[in-house]
């Protein structure tokens, strides 16, 4: 019976003629146009190919986006994990735009008529709608460039200082605008930590709250100056995603460890001789340094503190780095002796470790609470680990929908999600790897999926193709490329043996393979190898000869064609000669076995 | 003056040199950052994802489990886990609408609405794909890359790109449904 109106075709034709169309689409040519090329595969190519155009309307130039600071995020992470290697690689290299020592060396004339004459083209128009944007506006990077080019060209270190706190307090009044707005966004600026009430905080005349995804790093007080990265949320809310001490712009500051460059005037912030407003903060982590280190120029902030003095303090004496803690929450994934991984971080854990509380057992799945601090290899060492109850977290429903990848009578796997069985779970239709299925579960507290219902969304589309064997196995074979599952109703006609070809009549399922309904084997290839008679009889006949792993686990289907590897087999019956089999000629049978049907079957 | 030859830079990157740490970033960020924005539509999440990924390959490598074959390819799959692990984290209702819609249309609202629910139907269904078949129809069809182009990236045949391209577009459907977009 043919059913699919590629039935005396290859599936590999069909991926041949996809490719095609879709690379005449991309060049202008129309859906008719490609069809009526391949009117054998119309009825399969139509779909495909509309799926491709709705694709294809998706794509857009991406919004603009400011990469800068997570560049220097991305650096300054690989400081600190590279810290304590050899000290005679650069330690840290200063984002382009701020790195005036190499500036100097390129020549600062260049830079600057290249920023002028960014101005320029930005032009009045642009610049002043820029100047008013926030973030998430698609004119923001042009308004952090020009605050950039601004910034390069005060070379007056009074004037640099008053821009650099300029940007700040602009910083701060955009982290307040976006959540007056309700924007969703993400922006870090710097500021006294003013008010500490629980999880919510006030930073440089901005609220923000706290949660336990907060991360903290170091010690913070009331008055202390951070940085703080904030993402609003559309409620209004401004959540800090990390809080971490900030003596003035990183950037211009050399870390702890980095040799000092040379002192240059344009690099170095010297407070003593600005005539800035009086800051109320004055209490700063020194810098330590083999030199003095340079030091912020403070900022003015509207709260007023008691110790506020009138001119900031300038410490030049250098001081051991204090050690910098850490403050993660997350779920334990993993306990070996002396580390655990929370959250997906390793933390060490010695004998000063505290884990609490008494009553609560930490295990595997369970929440808890991290303060750590960071070592000189970079890793964390646990001060203290706090354990939340698993019982008490409440189990959460979660609905998904995706692929089975594995079931069993306990446990599947759908859509990368191991899934719970219970008596009590609710399976509407036969499972099969490759189908779709609808999930209602529930989360426990522990992690841990139980499904309560699932729904195995049947397929409807028959397809049919004929090529050549290339693997074997008890509930999965590749033919021609194609992975082609079987079940108990699977019906498979002849002798399977790899290099065989076959003809094979099933359902397409959501992930390319086939759930073969009918497979009718021909004879096998003409053998490359000639074995010794009495050797092959005493071989046990194999199912799999070529199966691979990866071919095993259903991943064959996406990979190249896989070499055939044929058995040779020892006594040589013929086949049964198939006639009138569409598309293929029978195949010589000679130094190979008959094989028997691998399993259910047969007429 | 020359570019740094690929597989010297990542040795450099394997010892945390930062100057070859930052040229890596300068070169792959913003191809990772389109390839989060076109699967999030968002332009301050793919932002943070980016840097995201960078933070994670530092991670790795102090873990030896950095990059075996393609690097690229490695960097693309941290960004598709990272995806994953966005819209299971359900962070992604908290966000506004998708932001690369709507922008200049002169389609009625009506039709904008309903081709903005099926963009964002689509965007949905390619997370459901295995991380092969999403990467691929990612940088395919809403990247506009040729199957050579994804080859290199991903670190596979071009054969094994169509192969790819095609179960990924069969299962799409299937997860769509027959509708028409």
């Amino acid at each position: 019976m043919k059913v699919g109106s590629a039935s005396n075709n290859q599936v590999r034709s069909l991926e041949d003629a996809l490719n095609a169309c879709v690379r005449e689409l991309s060049t202008g040519a129309s859906l008719e146009d490609c069809l009526t090329q391949y009117p054998g595969y119309r009825e399969e190519l139509e779909p495909l190919l509309s799926l491709a155009l709705g694709l294809q309307s998706l794509r857009q130039q991406p919004a603009p986006a400011t990469l800068q600071a997570g560049r220097r995020r991305v650096l300054r992470e690989a400081a600190r994990l590279g810290r304590g290697r050899s000290e005679s690689e650069p330690r840290f290299r200063l984002p382009s735009w701020l790195s005036l020592q190499p500036l100097m060396q390129r020549g600062v004339a260049a830079t600057v008529l290249a920023s002028l004459l960014l101005v320029i083209v930005l032009g009045g128009g642009a610049a002043a709608v820029a100047a008013s944007s926030l973030p998430g506006d698609a004119l923001y990077p042009v308004k952090r460039i020009s605050e950039e080019v601004r910034l390069l060209l005060a070379f007056d270190q009074q004037l640099r200082a008053q821009v650099i706190q300029q940007l700040e307090e602009r910083r701060r009044e955009e982290a307040k605008a976006i959540a007056s707005i309700r924007r969703v966004a993400e922006v870090s600026f710097r500021g006294a930590v003013e008010e500490v009430d629980d999880d919510r905080w006030t930073i440089g005349g901005v609220p923000v709250e706290l949660s336990d995804k907060t991360v903290l790093i170091g010690d913070v007080d009331l008055d202390t100056e951070v940085r703080v990265h904030v993402r609003s949320l559309s409620d209004g809310t401004l959540l800090a995603l990390r809080i971490e001490p900030d003596a003035g712009d990183d950037a211009l500051l050399p870390t702890p460890t980095d040799t000092p460059p040379p002192p240059t005037p344009t690099v170095t912030l010297t407070a003593t001789n600005t005539k800035l407003p009086p800051t109320s903060v004055v209490q700063q982590q020194p810098v330590p340094s083999q030199t003095p280190s340079p030091t912020e120029t403070p900022l003015p902030t509207e709260t007023e503190v008691p110790t506020a003095t009138p001119t900031p303090t300038i410490t030049l004496t250098p001081v051991p780095p204090r050690p910098v803690k850490v403050r993660f929450g997350g779920r334990i994934e993993a306990m070996e002796p002396g580390v655990w991984t929370v959250d997906g971080q390793a933390v060490r854990l010695d004998s000063n470790t505290k884990i609490g509380p008494q009553d609560v057992p930490p295990v595997i799945g369970a929440m808890a609470s991290v303060v750590a601090v960071r070592t000189d290899d970079g890793g964390l060492l646990a001060l203290e680990i706090t354990v939340e109850p698993v019982a008490q977290a409440t189990e959460q429903p979660f609905e998904f929908q995706g692929l089975v990848e594995r079931f069993g009578a306990t446990e599947w796997v759908v859509g990368g999600h191991t899934l719970i069985i219970t008596t009590d779970t609710a399976i509407e239709n036969a499972p099969q790897i490759g189908l779709l299925a609808e999930v209602n579960a529930l989360r426990r507290g522990d992690g841990s999926l139980v499904a309560v219902q699932i729904h195995v969304q049947l397929p409807s589309e028959v397809v049919q193709f004929e090529g050549t064997i290339q693997s074997l196995g008890a509930v999965q074979w590749t033919v021609e490329g194609v992975t082609v599952r079987l079940d108990d109703q699977t019906q498979v006609v002849g002798n399977a043996a790899v290099g065989s070809r076959a003809e094979v009549e099933g359902l397409l399922l959501p992930d390319g393979s086939v759930l073969a309904r009918t497979i009718v084997v021909q004879a096998a290839l003409t053998p490359t190898l000639t074995p010794e008679p009495s050797e092959a009889r005493s071989e046990e006949p194999r199912l799999t000869p070529s199966l691979t792993a990866e071919q095993a686990t259903g991943e064959a289907a996406d990979m190249p064609d896989p070499p055939l590897e044929l058995v040779p087999r020892a006594p040589q019956v013929p086949l049964p000669a198939r006639p009138a089999m569409t598309g293929g000629a029978a195949q010589p049978s000679s130094g190979y076995a008959r094989r028997d049907a691998p399993q259910k079957l047969v007429r | 003056m020359q570019p740094v030859e690929e597989s010297v830079l990542l040795e450099r990157v394997k010892s945390y040199d930062q100057a070859a740490i930052a040229e890596v970033y300068d070169r792959y960020s913003q191809r990772i950052y389109n390839y989060l924005y076109h699967r999030l539509g968002n332009a301050n999440v793919a932002e943070d994802l980016t840097a995201t990924v960078f933070v994670r390959m530092l991670e790795a490598i102090r873990t030896s489990k950095a990059w075996r074959t393609s690097f690229s390819g490695w960097l693309y799959r941290i960004a598709h886990n990272l995806v994953v692990d966005y819209f299971r984290s359900g962070r992604q209702d908290k966000q506004v609408e998708l932001d690369d819609w709507s922008i200049e249309s002169d389609e009625h609202p009506d039709e904008e609405a309903e081709r903005s629910l099926a963009g964002q139907k689509l965007r949905q269904a390619i997370g459901l794909l295995t991380d092969e078949q999403s990467l691929v129809i990612t940088l395919k069809f809403l990247e506009g890359m040729s199957n050579a182009e994804v080859a290199v990236l991903v670190g596979k045949s071009e054969g094994a790109i169509k192969s790819l391209q095609f179960r990924g577009l069969a299962a799409l459907r299937r997860l769509i449904g027959e509708q028409r977009l």
